[in-house]
């Protein structure tokens, strides 16, 4: 396989694959009407900025002429009743952002190590915990860094027994809303690396921002 | 290569003769990067724009002594995966599908671009791995990247890239030889 693998950068049918002089041309034109866009775009940002400059003038004396206003009316015109209320907006959250959150879950498993393994930038596994619970729950974020972390002498080490299992978004994937505060994500994955498995991440809406809030692995194989 | 982008430092080439080098020089070979991920050639081709429109808005940005290959693979790697976060995705598949039933007796540039589709059966079952088997067999064994480079390019630490190559290679050695029995 190897022997194979070493002649692909050679022999693979991906070198019949060609940068068109088609493309090369409309990277060119795309290039001047830049160009041409960014002399127009430069007048542009001038108006913008005279219009922000104006409008940052403005609302000052907006605000120091309509106290002056307020001091110059009667004060018991206030104590006649009471103002309306103030409009209380429900903010429906929309649905998770499913590959931002994983993508940033990936990215705080996959901590920078040195050559011991010995985690750079965190220094205990609390730490860790408390960066995790920013897009996931205090569940998720104790089971990830006891699995995929160890405490050696006091220090914090990658752990070697394996990688995180991660949804692939390039392959089919199930998406059930709970509610609308909780969806859930489910997809069944087969690899070398973790064998046939069913994967189970629930997401949910909490405080103004969606985060992971359970997330469970099954082995099909029964392999673990 | 990387003496236009020093001229371009030295202000002896201007960006658009610099872009046009970059062109000759790398504009197949970021295809046929962006392909590995895509596995279209029009959407490779397109993503390959992109790379050299962003690489003249942002030339000013490269270190003097700067490599420019990496660079641009780390930018093309970068569009290929905002291209998978995109809804244009889903929105391409569909015409994709539909184009099968456009019916010509020509040979239309789809057919040509069709032929380009065709693979010899080592590239096709890379090109079937999941992603990330797939880009690491991509660097290491087509680019001919180092594991470092390989690394580095994919923001994926030397051990990682290392255990992907191997169960990589792994499967595929499982998909060649079943499919021989």
């Amino acid at each position: 396989m190897k022997e194979r693998l070493n002649e692909f950068s050679k022999k693979s049918s991906l070198n019949n694959i060609e940068f068109s002089e088609e493309s090369r041309e409309q990277v060119m034109e795309r290039i001047s009407k830049k160009s041409k866009v960014s002399v127009f775009s430069m007048w542009n940002k001038r108006i913008l900025s005279a219009a922000t400059l104006l409008l940052l003038l403005m609302v000052p004396t907006y605000i120091t002429f309509n106290s002056l206003q307020d001091d110059a009316t009667d004060p018991n015109e206030n104590l006649s009743g009471p103002s309306e209320n103030p409009k209380v907006q429900s903010v429906e959250p929309e649905k998770p952002p499913l590959e931002d959150l994983e993508n940033q879950y990936e990215s705080m498993l996959m901590q920078e190590y040195n050559e011991e393994l010995e985690v750079v930038n965190y220094d205990t596994k609390q730490e860790l915990i408390d960066a995790f619970t920013k897009i996931m729950s205090q569940d998720v974020a104790v089971q990830s860094a006891d699995q995929f972390f160890r405490v050696n002498n006091g220090e914090l080490f990658v752990s070697e027994s394996g990688e995180p299992s991660l949804i692939d978004f390039d392959t089919e994937y199930n998406l059930t809303k709970n509610s609308d505060k909780e969806y859930e994500l489910t997809q069944t994955q087969e690899s070398e690396l973790t064998g046939n498995i069913h994967l189970t991440v629930t997401y949910q809406y909490q405080e103004g921002d969606w985060i992971i809030a359970a997330r469970n692995v099954e082995s099909l194989d029964n392999q673990y | 290569m990387d003496k236009f982008v020093e001229q371009y430092q030295n202000n002896e080439i201007d960006k658009d003769q610099l872009i046009q080098e970059l062109m000759t020089h790398y504009g197949s070979q970021v295809t046929r990067l962006a392909y590995s991920y895509v596995k279209d050639v029009q959407t490779a081709e397109n993503i390959a724009q992109d790379v050299f429109i962003k690489c003249y808005k942002k030339m000013h940005h490269l270190k003097k002594g700067s490599a420019i290959k990496p660079w641009i693979n780390s930018i093309t790697i970068n569009k290929c995966k905002d291209h998978f976060r995109s809804g244009w995705v889903k929105h391409l598949r569909l015409n994709v599908d539909f184009s099968k039933f456009i019916k010509s007796t020509a040979p239309s540039p789809e057919t040509e671009m069709a032929k380009k589709d065709q693979h010899d059966e080592l590239t096709k079952e890379v090109l079937s791995l999941p992603v990330k088997y797939r880009e690491v067999i991509i660097c290491y064994h087509f680019q001919e990247l180092s594991i470092n480079e390989t690394s580095e390019l994919l923001n994926v630490k030397v051990p990682t890239v290392s255990s992907r190559l191997r169960r990589a290679r792994l499967m595929l050695k499982e998909k060649l030889e079943g499919d021989h029995k």
